[in-house]
């Protein structure tokens, strides 16, 4: 904690010493426990994605930095790739792509057609991916922010009762909804495509509203009403005043909503089955045997899985990096303040 | 209308309409008078657009959680059976009678066991460490802000790859090392703690920021004036800091609370479809069913419930854990320390 003194009329700041005491010196211990042993499999990860499969499934060396040589005894890379430290991730850009069966629905009927399916590769998976993640994202922050500024603003009955229905909604706890929901998606024959995952994801009553609520509740009316005078409509008030205010406010939130759909896998695999998400991709390579179209070295190999993994992870890490404070920014109910 | 009305909107629209006064002979106060149309206009306009708006986001709540939660409702008592093209539905309790038999039988009790462990661990350890997390942070110790780097990394890297890795870790590598057969996760004596420990290993991230953000509210002044009068870091903790944060962590509490049964421990990344049943939990369950079930059951081998059952299990868990939610905020904001 620094504090500012004033000293012959030039403030200084007096960065305040904190005091070791058996609180910190354990909690201190704890942390770098828990530090080591979270960036471990990180770098374990890395390090075993730069391996060939010899290496590691033959020769079993787990721990043992990564060699070169070892390459030369992947056979199914040679005439695909040349062998060298980063094979593994040149056979995940080139040649990952699953395969699943085009789910088909009229209604509730389920007319699955096995011989008919869908091939994706990288580029649709980060496609869809940029579309569920970002489109999800932009609706959610958007109508959230719209909810939010409309009844901070416009103080009619029914706003207080909006206001009040969220918090009922955050505090019910309702279970076991997948099912229905699946259910209702195929009635309204939305099931399986963008418009309604997008509607799904339009979903505003939850914390993020009261966020921006108790922002646009702080912001002076006197914005308004100066516009309203110079002859503004109620919708170029909306959008060219407050908006922009809170542009601070609505980035961080899209982009702590975008990272959480980005690594989602589980709603693409029950909602968007035939549109594999990069996370859906990575699960199911994991988990099932794919067919692929094209020959090539496959994507079978622990450590191939691995390199994938990798590429999941280091597209956040990076925007971790760059965005940090707006990630991290301090949340409260009533803005965010970084 | 009446003189009373026109002047009573005056008194709020003065500054919006400084309209030209209407001199009219004899009238008290002519500089006040607005024109009725033009706060009629406005009032009407904002109205309008307040509607406009609203319109699309009140139709998104009332289909996609209002009709959505009748739907789980009314399809809790709902049997689907096939016929032709389309399906007959019946309308029972049998999905209630079902659901209570399969997971009160010997061999699914322990979804209900394994829930409940979760929650008292999670409660006793990982609320804790949350906590004394957020106060180092907080204080400022040595390194504050990388561990609080660290600590928000979970909540930036997909659980799918942290799951992967943390199962070669203790599968592959763990075998190498130990030179075992099996690995800690292969290891039916060891595999639930290994699951709990990985839960609440990656269970920090965004609590651990509000945590710090309520603690950051607290005011200085009162924190100097402690430290002033001999207080150390512990008793602090206990006397100031959890009394101002305390809304904060009730509502950590009761989410605790209403989520018991709804927890997946991420086992649907570890083990796909094929859970060993011994560390099932009913989260996890829902999650199975919802994706390899369908209206009717038509699954061999393993027992999958219908979409029927599983909105029956649903309703069943909100009846439960409603009065639990309730009545744990209500508790907590009773015996809780006070902030006063």
């Amino acid at each position: 904690m620094s504090k500012v003194d004033t000293v012959n009329g030039v403030q200084i700041k007096k960065e305040k010493k904190y005091k070791w005491n058996v609180f910190s010196i354990i909690t201190l211990t704890v942390l770098l426990i828990y530090t080591i042993s979270f960036l471990t499999p990180l770098l374990w990860g890395f390090m075993t994605s730069l391996k060939s499969n010899y290496q590691f499934a033959t020769l079993h060396e787990v721990l043992e930095l990564p060699k070169v040589e070892y390459f030369m005894r992947d056979r199914d890379l040679k005439n695909f790739v040349t062998p060298n430290l980063f094979a593994n991730y040149v056979v995940a850009f080139k040649y990952m792509e699953i395969t699943v069966n085009k789910v088909y629905y009229i209604g509730l009927s389920l007319m699955d057609k096995q011989d008919l399916k869908v091939h994706a590769g990288l580029f649709n998976f980060i496609l869809n991916t940029l579309l569920y993640a970002g489109g999800v994202a932009f609706f959610s922050t958007f109508w959230t922010m719209v909810m939010g500024y409309m009844c901070s603003k416009y103080k009619f009955k029914f706003s207080g009762f909006i206001y009040a229905l969220v918090l009922v909604v955050m505090v019910l706890p309702i279970s076991g909804t997948e099912a229905a929901r699946v259910t209702m998606l195929r009635r309204l024959r939305i099931y399986n495509t963008w418009p309604g995952i997008w509607l799904m994801g339009s979903g505003w009553a939850g914390m993020y509203f009261l966020i921006f609520y108790g922002f646009f509740d702080g912001l002076s009316n006197t914005y308004n009403e100066a516009a309203e005078i110079d002859g503004a409509s109620q919708l170029s008030v909306m959008f060219r005043i407050c908006v922009p205010l809170s542009s601070k406010m609505i980035s961080t939130v899209i982009l702590i909503v975008f990272v959480a759909y980005w690594n989602d896998y589980m709603t693409p695999l029950m909602y968007i089955p035939t549109h594999p998400t990069l996370s859906y991709a990575i699960y199911h390579l994991m988990y099932f045997e794919s067919s692929s179209i094209r020959e090539g070295p496959g994507l079978q190999y622990s450590v191939r899985k691995i390199a994938t993994l990798m590429i999941l992870c280091v597209p956040m890490l990076l925007l971790f990096i760059f965005l940090k404070n707006k990630l991290m920014g301090n949340i409260s109910i009533g803005g965010i303040k970084e | 209308m009446n003189e009373e009305i026109i002047k009573q909107e005056v008194s709020e629209e003065q500054d919006l309409f400084q309209a030209e006064p209407v001199a009219e002979e004899g009238a008290p106060d002519a500089q006040s008078v607005v024109p009725p149309k033009k706060i009629m206009n406005r009032e009407k306009k904002r109205l309008l657009f307040y509607i406009i708006m609203i319109t699309f986001p009140i139709l998104q709540f009332c289909v996609f959680y209002l009709y959505l939660n009748f739907s789980v409702i009314l399809m809790a008592f709902e049997e689907y059976t096939v016929v032709g093209n389309g399906y007959a539905v019946s309308y029972s309790l049998n999905n209630f009678k079902f659901v209570i038999d399969y997971l009160f039988s010997i061999e699914n009790i322990a979804m209900i066991r394994n829930s409940l462990i979760w929650f008292v661990l999670h409660t006793l350890i990982g609320t804790f460490l949350a906590l004394a997390f957020s106060y180092y942070i907080y204080k400022k110790y040595f390194f504050a802000e990388v561990f609080r780097v660290i600590l928000f990394l979970p909540s930036i890297i997909s659980s799918m790859v942290l799951v992967l890795l943390f199962k070669y870790i203790a599968e592959d590598v763990y075998v190498a090392l130990a030179k075992t057969d099996f690995g800690l996760i292969g290891n039916p004596e060891t595999r639930f703690g290994v699951l709990i420990f990985y839960n609440l290993w990656i269970g920090f991230g965004t609590n651990i920021l509000l945590y710090c953000g309520a603690m950051s509210g607290i005011n200085e002044s009162i924190v100097e004036s402690a430290e002033l009068d001999g207080t150390n870091s512990i008793q602090e903790f206990w006397y100031i800091t959890l009394p101002m944060i305390f809304s904060t962590f009730t509502t950590f509490m009761v989410v605790a609370v209403s989520t018991i049964f709804t927890q997946g421990l991420n086992l649907y990344t570890f083990y796909s479809n094929s859970a060993p049943e011994d560390i099932r939990t009913i989260g996890y369950f829902i999650t199975v069913c919802t994706l390899q079930s369908g209206l009717t059951s038509s699954q061999g081998g393993r027992t999958y419930f219908t979409y029927s059952q599983v909105s029956a299990l649903g309703l069943m868990i909100t009846l439960i854990t409603v009065p639990f939610s309730f009545g744990t905020r209500k508790l907590m904001e009773k015996y809780g320390p006070s902030a006063k």
